[in-house]
């Protein structure tokens, strides 16, 4: 196989998979990347396409899932970062070695307007915790001028995300590569 | 080839950075005719609005016996699709069932329903309106009707039948009475589209608003009413035998009007309710009648005054007889238990009345067996004794029939029982159970109400309940509507089943702002 044709396949491959999770996904808040290594930091992107029916969207709420020790949300002109805590039910070993015993629970940016014609993204830098192989869905409501967007589904375990409505953004966490 | 692959990359950022405006689900942000609306006639095009350009992919008609039609016209304006339908729509519920593709590529789906004509079986029964003045207004009008039928035709045979001295003061009641009710007839038409449309009484202007009123059963009531006052009121200008011919056919549409609509003459077995309202009403319309004749004649000399209570002593135990023989009928189909009588509104109205006309009928007796005979023996004083009593009655009466008006605003018992023939179905899954209750379970407005537990047993409360009905079997798309809290773990929603058969039924429960748990049972509708 020369390496022209390689190209040409791996061009082609791209294409399709863009395509295809273009569709599937775009019209969905979701999160990038959609799989990072576990047991390390990674910085999230939450992507919001659409506003709710047509209206502008004025906050973006995001649960953490459990196993995130520490999340830092990006720091947004226009917006009003509004950070949630709660308290470990036991304390746990941060990834510093240091005892943690409350984690963020929400992260809410909120008072900006993200009109529906236009898209934007919400940053988040958070500590996955070591469990690869694993998924983490974080559910996310979106608020609108007129209605709410609870993107929080999550599939039953056999069930593919693309049969939801509205699913949770997810990561798949890959095994950390040393 | 390693060029051409270049631009294939380059096509692929491109296809990654332009479309952005456009990446959103479709979604109907409004049709017309706006859903569960009721139109006076079939409309000749239908729109729906996204919020976006959309392409249709199938869209589909489905009237209320479940047959569909593909809508083929199609016209695209911007984010609309103005569709014609394939025929012209029937009276009834009906469906838009759409499923279009949006920009993105994905497609959804959505169903929108409208009824043209009525809605569900015809209902010209209990009124739906909360408005205080419309709900006034209709009751005023029903009790000027009744007085116009009773007094003004009722009074007019027994005029033309008792032979009666003819005051004008006899008259000009009579004409009075019947003027008033045919205005008030007239107006009737108006408010029952008011109520029907669910609109204030501001859009009275609206011509849709009296064709929707004139529609059906209380539209032939109306009308057959009209006539019976206006051969009434004709009736007090003609000769002696013409006055009889025309009372009397007057007399016969009190019944007739009344019969042609309403909760009881509609109640089954109609065969016999029907007849019994007529029965009720002539019987009514001849008793309640005299009683202004009766009194103005009081001051007739003596002998005129013993002709006509003879004559009128006569018929009236037949009369009165038959009212209540026909009025117990239909308490008994009405009412089916006895318990009925104080534990309904509808109940509390009728025991209510036949208090009032217990009262009557002692009046009446005392009119009979004590004044009638003293008259006849001479007496100047008991018939002003008579004459007062006689006005007792008349105003006994109106209260009576201002009673029987607040029956437009309850359901019968009767109508209460059929609605509780009601579809139920348990679903259980492993975070959820739910009671699902649809009532009544036949195709038109459905209630759902959902008492939601936790599998050990628990209240289960949650934020929302949203509610998603289709019918895949006949191809209707999902519909949604958003369920009330009833507290305690209780939740109700009003929606539209508009077609027979077997539906899915689904549950999405909001436990907090990030959870949520699904379920889906069938539900049938008969």
């Amino acid at each position: 196989m020369t390496y022209g044709s390689r190209l040409w396949i791996g061009s082609a491959t791209a294409a399709a998979a863009a395509v295809v999770s273009c569709s599937a996904a775009l019209a969905h808040v979701t999160v990038q990347p959609a799989d990072a290594p576990a047991d390390s930091y990674a910085h999230l992107a939450f992507t919001v396409p659409h506003g709710c029916n047509g209206s502008a969207t004025t906050a973006l709420r995001i649960k953490l899932p459990e196993g995130i020790l520490s999340a830092k949300p990006q720091m947004k002109p226009g917006w009003n970062v509004e950070i949630k805590t709660r308290k470990l039910d036991a304390p746990a070993q941060g990834p510093h070695g240091k005892s943690v015993t409350d984690v963020v629970d929400e992260v809410v940016w909120r008072g900006g307007t993200l009109p529906d014609n236009l898209y934007d993204t919400f940053g988040l830098i958070v500590r996955l915790p070591d469990k690869a192989g694993e998924s983490l869905y974080f559910p996310v409501v979106q608020e609108c001028d007129l209605g709410v967007e609870r993107w929080i589904e999550i599939p039953s375990a056999g069930q593919g995300s693309d049969k939801l409505r509205a699913p949770a953004p997810l990561v798949r966490l890959k095994t950390k590569t040393p | 080839m390693r060029r051409l692959a270049q631009a294939v990359w380059l096509l692929l950022l491109a296809a990654v950075l332009l479309p952005s405006a456009a990446l959103a689900h479709a979604s109907l942000i409004a049709s017309n005719p706006a859903d569960g609306v009721l139109l006076a006639r079939a409309p000749a095009t239908l729109t729906l609005t996204f919020n976006e350009p959309v392409d249709p992919l199938t869209i589909r008609i489905v009237d209320q016996s479940g047959v569909g039609a593909s809508v083929t016209q199609i016209r695209r304006d911007g984010t609309q699709l103005v569709l014609t339908p394939p025929t012209i729509l029937g009276d009834g519920a009906h469906v838009i069932s759409w499923r279009v593709v949006s920009a993105d590529g994905h497609p959804v789906g959505g169903s929108t329903m409208f009824w043209v004509g009525r809605r569900g079986a015809d209902t010209a029964q209990a009124v739906r309106s909360d408005d205080t003045l419309l709900r006034g207004a209709i009751w005023l009008t029903r009790l000027a009707i009744y007085l116009g039928l009773f007094v003004g035709v009722g009074g007019a045979f027994f005029v033309a039948w008792m032979r009666t001295p003819s005051a004008p003061a006899t008259r000009v009641i009579g004409n009075v009475v019947d003027l008033v009710a045919l205005a008030a007839l007239a107006l009737s038409v108006g408010l029952q589209g008011l109520d029907a449309l669910a609109l204030s009484p501001s859009s009275l202007s609206d011509v849709d608003v009296w064709t929707v009123g004139a529609h059906g059963s209380f539209g032939l009531s109306v009308v057959i009413a009209a006539a019976a006052l206006l051969l009434a009121l004709l009736s007090q200008r003609a000769c002696e035998t013409r006055a009889r011919v025309m009372s009397f056919g007057a007399l016969v549409g009190v019944g007739l009007a009344l019969a042609a609509t309403g909760h009881a003459a509609t109640a089954s077995p109609r065969w016999l309710t029907a007849p019994a309202v007529f029965v009720h009403g002539v019987a009514l319309a001849f008793w309640i009648g005299s009683l202004v004749p009766l009194a103005l004649a009081m001051r007739e000399p003596r002998q005129t005054v013993i002709d006509v209570l003879t004559r009128f002593s006569r018929v009236i135990p037949f009369a009165v007889a038959m009212l209540l023989a026909s009025g117990l009928l239909l308490a008994i189909v009405q009412l089916e238990r006895l318990d009925a009588l104080w534990t309904t509104s509808y109940g509390r109205v009728l025991a209510f009345k036949l208090l009032l006309v217990l009262l009557l009928l002692v009046i009446a007796l005392w009119n009979r067996l004590y004044l009638t005979p003293r008259i006849e023996q001479g007496g100047i004083t008991f018939r002003r004794h008579m004459r007062r009593t006689i006005i007792a009655e008349l105003v006994l009466v109106a209260g009576i029939l201002g009673i029987v008006g607040l029956w437009r605003f309850t359901p019968p018992p009767r109508a209460l029982t059929v609605a509780t023939t009601s579809f139920f179905t348990h679903l259980h899954t492993g975070q959820m159970m739910a009671d699902i209750t649809v009532l009544p379970g036949q195709a038109g407005p459905i209630s759902i109400e959902i008492q939601l537990r936790t599998p050990d047993e628990q209240v289960l409360t949650a934020k929302g309940v949203s509610v998603t009905l289709s019918n895949p079997d006949i191809g209707i798309e999902p519909s949604t509507a958003e369920a009330q809290s009833l507290g305690e773990g209780q939740w109700r929603v009003a929606t539209v089943a508009p077609v027979a058969g077997r539906w899915t039924l689904r549950l999405d429960i909001l436990i907090s702002d990030f959870d949520q748990l699904h379920a889906e049972a069938p539900i049938l509708i008969n």
